[in-house]
């Protein structure tokens, strides 16, 4: 059964009297434990067809069904429950710790502050940034701030996980580490959604969808899904 | 990304004796040549010297045993002897030959997997696109498997045979991951190339309507 269903979906942006199709009748399904990535380049349409799968917009066409749910609906149960949606950034009011920030969400679920601090230092060795937790969000580097708001995405236990360009702003050296986290959190069962601009983006990923002016071009399924870093995360790589 | 007009190919590209076929290069450009414009084998040959004779040396011989080849594959049709297209006054006597919408097809799909790896891509690609693709329908056909080849190898750069070199340690370990990095930085490029491609195409097909394939 699929996980997420994106059926027929047009989304417009208007500005004045301009209007600019973003996407354009674009189809997709995603199954759980999934690595899938939406190639484009700028302006595809790339991030608007992630954000409307996430449920942070909606489509003005077409729909979008969540566990067979339609997300226009259930999009308040779902997006912090079943879609886990990873903001590259963290907002300059979230001051506090690493592990405070990863936290959050169970707090917001009535979690105690001991059990979910706990818990965020679990989430945080589980994406290979336990040595983050006690830093200032600002004092994260790219590949840091990535691997925390993955674990504050995961913390709720989605079984989607939303991430435009995971690699954008983290170094060369560390993307391929950070892929891999990714590919290992869809083999345990939850599935990712990803964009990229770029070649590195597409390893070991089950399916690339290719998009272009808003239209989805092509579906290319990997016979090989096991990613096998070329570079592997350095132990303790953080030195402070 | 279906062309008006054509039959579809099943995904990667089905047809075995097809895919034999242009295993030959010669069989490729000899099918470029009658996808620009049918002709009797005599003439095929002509212009396989022009168009070719830099990059292959073949006989006459080579040609019509081509032309043999591609008609068994149905990738090439005989045109019917009171057919006026591609019988051109002075030709020799003989059949006159025309590709099928397979045949086009095929060849697209030939060129697209050939010009992403081939030490003389720039040179070829030039040349078989100008003689087997010349409507923007078949040029888009063409990005489009082309595209196709390029995220295929993006995909399969992380397969484990080949990334199990470059986790090794040391300098050979570090030459295969800079190795396969300069793979993907060049298929970045020729993705970045795909884009441009697209809107330059689409551009052209949006100022001048009516540029669609023919058959």
């Amino acid at each position: 059964m699929s996980l997420l269903e994106v059926e027929h979906v047009t989304k417009r942006y208007r500005r004045g009297r301009l209007e600019r199709v973003a996407i354009r009748d674009v189809s997709l399904e995603i199954t759980p434990g999934e690595l899938v990535a939406v190639w484009g380049a700028r302006f595809s349409g790339r991030s608007t067809l992630l954000r409307i799968a996430a449920g942070i917009e909606s489509p003005e066409e077409g729909s979008v069904r969540f566990e067979g749910r339609d997300l226009r609906r259930a999009r308040d149960s779902v997006l912090g429950r079943g879609i886990g949606f990873c903001q590259m950034c963290f907002s300059a009011g979230q001051g506090g710790l690493v592990v405070e920030q990863v936290a959050a969400g169970l707090l917001a679920r009535r979690c105690s502050p001991k059990e979910a601090r706990r818990r965020g230092q679990e989430m945080l060795a589980r994406v290979g940034a336990v040595d983050c937790a006690r830093l200032e969000c600002h004092e994260l580097g790219g590949a840091e701030l990535a691997r925390v708001v993955i674990a504050s995405a995961l913390i709720t236990a989605p079984s989607l996980l939303v991430i435009d360009e995971p690699t954008n702003g983290v170094d060369v050296l560390e993307r391929d580490p950070l892929l891999a986290l990714l590919r290992s959190i869809a083999s345990e069962g939850t599935a990712v959604l990803m964009s990229t601009g770029d070649a590195q983006g597409l390893s070991g990923v089950d399916r690339a969808f290719t998009l272009d002016g808003g239209e989805l071009q092509d579906e290319m399924r990997s016979e090989h899904s096991a990613v096998v870093p070329l570079r592997r995360a350095q132990a303790g790589a953080r030195r402070r | 990304m279906a062309v008006a007009g054509e039959q579809v190919l099943e995904e990667g590209g089905a047809d075995r004796a097809s895919s034999a076929v242009l295993r030959s290069q010669v069989a490729c450009a000899v099918l470029g040549l009658v996808i620009e414009k049918p002709s009797h084998g005599y003439e095929i040959g002509q212009r396989f010297e022009r168009r070719f004779g830099g990059f292959l040396s073949v006989g006459r011989s080579s040609i019509y045993a081509a032309l043999g080849s591609l008609m068994d594959a149905e990738l090439i049709e005989k045109l019917s002897s009171h057919s006026s297209t591609g019988a051109r006054r002075g030709a020799k006597a003989g059949a006159s030959y025309r590709a099928t919408a397979c045949g086009a097809r095929a060849y697209r799909a030939w060129l697209a997997e050939r010009v992403r790896n081939d030490p003389q891509r720039v040179e070829m690609l030039g040349r078989m696109m100008l003689a087997g693709v010349h409507s923007v329908e078949a040029a888009l056909d063409f990005v489009a498997r082309y595209e196709r080849e390029c995220i295929r190898e993006a995909q399969e750069l992380s397969r484990p045979a080949l990334a199990a070199g470059a986790g090794r340690g040391g300098v050979p370990g570090i030459v295969e991951r800079l190795l396969i990095e300069e793979r993907r930085r060049m298929i970045d490029a020729q993705l970045a190339w795909i884009t441009y491609a697209r809107a330059e195409l689409r551009a052209e097909r949006a100022s001048s309507p009516g540029t669609g394939e023919r058959r």
